[in-house]
């Protein structure tokens, strides 16, 4: 009986091991804005909104991906993304303003999440992607 | 026979451990149905890196999508030129992903077909979606676009929880 309760309790330590290495994961939720109700179709007043470009471009052999709000004249690069859309809410922009993530179709997926994290961090609670 | 022979009776020193293997056994169970049906599920994926991520408390109604880069297409390439050499293709961003719903591979083009009849089984249905950090965003939107026009409004992006270092 011994031997059995051995590797019994090797299995089981085995399976408890596994299973607790398993990575706990975490969710972004979607805030577009909802409709009214149940059957319409009626998308609810947006005051405003605010387009954000994002292309990669390859600079000293690797690529990296810039951002540009349609407020601003130039592109900046996306890791600093939290600071542009902290600057932006600090500078007077409402958070009901849509906010419209148009990055194109080779930006990798990572940096699309980043700057709608950081939409979120800055307490935008409308914010949209666009089609590729 | 030890009482009618005068010597001290014996008591029987073996632990019952019948009910210690049952309860064993119970859990060896459980533990390899809860790994497979987690498996059928959630691919192994590298979700994107989010601060502001959260865990979703409400663990009903939910639906998985995996976008899974596939590299079975350019091993294949490179094994015809070179079947001697492995390479890890230079640019995995190129590929084009499995699309994966309870464990089964679908078809871009039907997405929105398969969505829609998820919704219509299930109304109150919430989108999970587990997609490779460094895949290209033009694979992403099309599912996105896919859930617009099966009118699913609840979307959930998996991530990692970023550690911060300010």
């Amino acid at each position: 009986m011994t031997p059995m309760v051995d590797i019994v309790m090797c299995i089981l330590i085995f399976f408890m091991l596994s299973m607790t290495f398993a990575k706990t994961e975490l969710f972004l939720t979607s805030n577009t804005p909802q409709t009214k109700g149940p059957g319409t179709t009626q998308v609810q007043e947006i005051p405003r909104r605010l387009m954000v470009e994002m292309k990669q471009v390859l600079r000293d052999g690797a690529r990296q991906t810039f951002v540009k709000p349609e407020s601003q004249a130039e592109w900046l690069p996306a890791d600093q993304a939290r600071l542009i859309f902290a600057q932006l809410r600090a500078g007077g922009l409402s958070d009901d303003v849509m906010v419209i993530l148009s990055p194109q179709s080779d930006v990798p997926y990572n940096d699309v999440i980043n700057a709608y994290d950081a939409c979120i961090e800055a307490k935008f609670r409308n914010v949209a992607f666009s089609p590729a | 026979v030890a009482k009618r022979r005068g010597l001290a009776p014996q008591h029987d020193e073996h632990v019952n451990v019948t009910p210690l293997i049952d309860i064993v056994m119970c859990l060896i169970i459980f533990f390899m149905i809860c790994g497979k049906l987690v498996q059928a599920d959630v691919a192994p994926i590298e979700v994107p890196k989010a601060k502001k991520a959260q865990e979703l408390e409400d663990q009903k109604n939910r639906l998985f999508i995996n976008l899974v880069p596939d590299y079975t297409e350019k091993v294949r390439e490179q094994a015809k030129t070179n079947p001697r050499v492995y390479l890890i293709p230079e640019n995995k961003l190129e590929l084009k992903p499995l699309v994966q719903i309870h464990g089964k591979n679908v078809e871009f083009d039907k997405l929105p077909e398969v969505l829609r009849a998820e919704k219509k089984d299930n109304p109150d249905m919430r989108l999970l979606i587990r997609a490779d950090r460094d895949l290209h965003y033009k694979w992403i939107s099309p599912l996105i676009v896919s859930c617009a026009k099966a009118d699913i409004k609840s979307i959930h992006f998996a991530t990692e929880q970023e550690v911060s270092t300010e």
